[in-house]
C-alpha cells in the first residue's frame, strides 16, 4: 500500500516469511534506540554499535520462531541486547576492558568544559552500569528496560512475562538497593 | 540514576550496522532441534518468563531463550557455529549424565571461539573433534569422538608466573589450554612411551583469542611441557623486543586434572567380549583401567607368542594392544596405546614389550588392507595379516634395536595387490 507505514508486527510477519527489505524496514526504524539502549548497556559506544549490530542479526535468525504480540518490536530488542550484554560482556575483565575503551563520538564538540561533562557523564554511566549489574536478576532486568531502555511499565512486564505489579515491586527494591550502592561507593 | 541522552545516530555507524547486519544475513542459519524438543523447550522459556514480549512458536535452546553466538572465529581458525553448537549440547548433556553441571556456567553461557579437528579434512566425521569455548569467565574444552564427549575440568594451577595453562589433557591425546595476551604460538611436547628416543611429539600450535588445542599422538605417559618463544610474545607497550628467552612450563600427568568423560554414544552392535579374543580385550581393559571408553574397543588382530597372547583393540580409529602373560598364577595383563598416524590411513609402529620374554610389533593400517610387510632391511622382514585395521607381528629374528627404528610397510589387499606406495614408517618403542 503506497505511503502507508506498515507496522512493526506486519514487518516482523513479512521478515519471517523471507522478506529481506521488511527487515531493512525495522532496522532503520529502530537502529537508533538500540544503539542507544546498547550504550546505556554497556556505557562504550564502539561497543554499542558492535552490541546493536548484533542483536538485529538475532532478530534476522529468530525471525521465524517468534510471533510479536505486541506492536513494537522493540521491547524484543531490548531483551535480546541485554541478554547479549549479560552473556557475552559479564566476565569482569572484559567489562573492565570495555568500560575503559575510550568512547569517541565525532559529533561532540572538542572544548574542555565538554570534555569534562563528557568524562563526567561517562563515569557515572560506567557506575551506574556497575551498580545495575549488581543487583538480582529480576531486578536488573526490569531496570534494564524501564530504566535504562524507557519502556513502560506494560511493555516491560510483557516482555518479561511479569505482572506490571511484580515490575514495580522490582523496580522499588532495585531503586532501594542501588540507592544503598551508591551510598557504599561513596562512603 | 543519571542517564546520558539519546544521541542521534551517525550516518556511518548506522552504515557500519546495516553492513554489519547484512553481512551476517547472508550466512546460513544454524541447526534446528526436533519439533517435539522444541515444544518442551518452549514450555521451559514460557516458565521462565524470559521472553514473552513474543510467542515463542518455536525455541532454539532446550533451557533458556539463548541468543546466538555470531561471533567470528579468531583469523586462521575455523567455526562453523551450527556443528560447533552441536558438539557443546553433547557436551553438556555429557555433563548432566556426571551430575556435575552445577559446577560449570550454563550451556546459554558457552560461546564457541573455534573448533577443531585431529584429521583437519574430516571436521564432521571421524577423529577428535575439539570445540574452545569461553562461558563467562571460563575456558572451557569440548571434545567429541564418535562414542564419547569429555569437558575440560578446570585449568591446573601450577607453573606460577608462565603464560600458559593446561585445562584438557583427555584420553585421546587432546591437550589444550589458555595463553597470555600476545602469545600468538606456542609448542607442546611430550612422550607417548617411555623408551628413550621413541615416541616423543612436539606439535608447534597457534593461540586464537588466547586459547589452543594440540592433538598429541596418544595420551602422554610422562607430562607435559609447554614452550613459549620469544618470537611469539608481543613485546610490552613501550617496548620494541623481547629480550627473554624461551620459557618453558612442565606439567607432570598426576597433577594434570582429569576431564569430564562419558560414553555418550555407545559403540552398536556391542564389540565383541564373548570369543577368546573379546575375553581377553576385555579383561586386560578393565584391568588396566586407562581408557574410560574401554566398552568401545572392538577385539581385531592377534598373536600368541610364547605361551602369551596379544590382542589388538580398535575403537574408531584408536588403536591399543592388550597382552596376557603366560605362567602360573593370576593372569597379568599390559596395554599400549598405538598413536594415531599423521595422516589418515598412514601406517603407525611400535616395538612393543608387553608379551613376556618376547616384543612384538603392533600397530595401525589402512582398514582395507588384508597383509602388512614391514621391511627393515638386511633381510630383516616381518608379516602380519591386517585385521579391522590393526596388526600384529613377533618381533623379526635378526633385528637390531638400533635407534631411531625405522622401516619400509608394504599394505596389499586381500588379492596381494599394494593398496598405496611404500611407507616410511618409524618404529617407536
Amino acid at each position: 500500500m503506497p505511503g502507508e507505514e506498515l507496522g512493526d508486527a506486519e514487518l516482523w510477519s513479512r521478515a519471517a516469511a523471507g522478506d529481506e527489505d521488511a527487515f531493512g524496514d525495522l532496522f532503520e526504524r529502530h537502529a537508533q534506540a538500540v544503539w542507544n539502549h546498547a550504550y546505556r548497556l554497556t556505557g562504550s559506544w564502539a561497543t554499542a554499535e558492535d552490541l546493536a549490530s548484533a542483536t538485529f542479526l538475532i532478530a534476522w535468525r529468530r525471525r521465524g520462531e517468534v510471533t510479536l504480540v505486541r506492536e513494537s518490536a522493540l521491547p524484543w530488542l531490548y531483551t535480546v541486547a541485554g541478554n547479549l550484554a549479560r552473556s557475552e560482556f559479564r566476565s569482569a575483565g572484559r567489562r573492565l576492558r570495555l568500560l575503559n575503551r575510550v568512547p569517541a563520538p565525532a559529533d561532540e564538540a572538542d572544548h574542555a568544559d565538554a570534555v569534562v561533562d563528557r568524562m563526567d557523564s561517562e563515569e557515572r554511566l560506567r557506575q551506574a552500569i556497575d551498580a545495575v549489574r549488581r543487583l538480582p536478576k529480576s531486578q536488573r532486568k526490569a531496570v534494564e528496560l524501564c530504566l535504562l531502555g524507557d519502556l513502560s511499565i506494560g511493555d516491560a512486564a510483557e516482555a518479561l512475562g511479569i505482572s506490571e505489579t511484580t515490575v514495580r515491586v522490582h523496580l522499588s527494591r532495585a531503586r532501594a538497593r542501588l540507592r544503598k550502592l551508591c551510598e557504599e561507593e561513596l562512603s | 540514576m543519571t542517564l546520558p541522552p539519546r544521541r542521534e545516530l551517525p550516518d556511518d555507524v548506522r552504515e557500519r550496522m546495516r553492513a554489519a547486519v547484512r553481512h551476517g544475513m547472508a550466512e546460513p542459519r544454524p541447526r534446528r532441534r526436533g519439533s517435539a524438543v522444541l515444544a518442551a523447550a518452549a514450555v521451559v522459556v514460557l516458565a521462565a518468563g524470559a521472553v514473552t514480549a513474543v510467542t515463542m512458536t518455536r525455541a532454539a535452546r532446550d533451557s533458556s531463550p539463548a541468543v546466538p553466538r555470531i561471533e567470528p572465529p579468531p583469523p586462521g581458525f575455523t567455526l562453523d557455529t551450527a556443528r560447533a553448537n552441536a558438539q557443546l549440547d553433547r557436551c553438556w548433556d555429557a555433563l548432566g549424565t556426571a551430575g556435575n553441571r552445577g559446577s560449570y556456567p550454563d550451556r546459554d553461557r558457552w560461546r564457541p571461539v573455534f573448533e577443531k579437528s585431529s584429521d583437519p579434512a574430516a571436521l564432521d566425521g571421524s577423529g577428535v573433534q575439539v570445540v574452545a569455548v569461553r562461558a563467562d569467565d571460563r575456558v572451557l574444552f569440548c571434545e567429541t569422538t564418535a562414542t564419547s564427549a569429555t569437558v575440560s575440568a578446570d585449568p591446573m594451577a601450577d607453573a606460577v608466573g608462565f603464560p600458559a595453562g593446561i585445562s584438557l589433557f583427555s584420553a585421546s591425546g587432546t591437550i589444550a589450554g589458555s595463553a597470555g595476551p600476545g602469545i600468538g604460538s606456542l609448542r607442546v611436547t611430550g612422550r607417548t612411551g617411555i623408551s628413550s628416543g621413541a615416541d616423543t611429539f612436539g606439535i608447534d600450535v597457534s593461540v586464537g583469542d588466547g586459547l589452543f588445542v594440540a592433538f598429541a599422538p596418544a595420551k602422554p605417559v610422562t607430562g607435559i611441557e609447554v614452550s613459549v618463544a620469544p618470537a611469539s610474545v608481543a613485546p610490552p607497550p613501550g617496548r620494541n623486543i623481547v629480550t627473554t628467552g624461551v620459557s618453558q612450563a612442565r606439567y607432570p600427568v598426576p597433577k594434570l586434572r582429569q576431564a569430564w568423560a562419558v560414553v555418550d554414544r555407545p559403540r552398536a552392535p556391542a564389540p565383541d567380549r564373548a570369543s577368546p579374543e573379546g575375553r581377553l580385550l576385555g579383561a586386560c581393559l578393565a584391568s588396566t583401567g586407562v581408557s574410560f571408553d574401554a566398552a568401545s574397543y572392538a577385539p581385531a588382530a592377534r598373536l600368541e607368542a610364547n605361551g602369551a597372547a596379544l590382542v589388538m583393540g580398535q575403537a574408531q580409529g584408536r588403536v591399543i594392544a592388550c597382552a596376557r602373560s603366560a605362567g602360573p598364577g593370576q593372569p597379568f595383563y599390559s596395554m599400549t596405546v598405538v598413536p594415531y598416524p599423521e595422516t589418515a590411513g598412514a601406517v603407525r609402529a611400535k616395538l612393543w614389550s608387553g608379551i613376556d620374554g618376547a616384543k612384538a610389533l603392533v600397530g595401525s593400517a589402512p582398514v582395507a588392507g588384508a597383509k602388512i610387510t614391514l621391511d627393515f632391511g638386511g633381510g630383516v622382514v616381518a608379516e602380519a595379516p591386517i585385521v579391522d585395521g590393526t596388526f600384529a607381528a613377533a618381533k623379526p629374528a635378526g633385528l637390531v634395536e638400533d635407534r631411531p627404528l625405522r622401516c619400509t610397510a608394504v599394505v596389499t589387499d586381500a588379492r596381494g595387490r599394494p593398496l598405496a606406495p611404500a611407507f616410511e614408517v618409524p618404529v617407536g618403542g
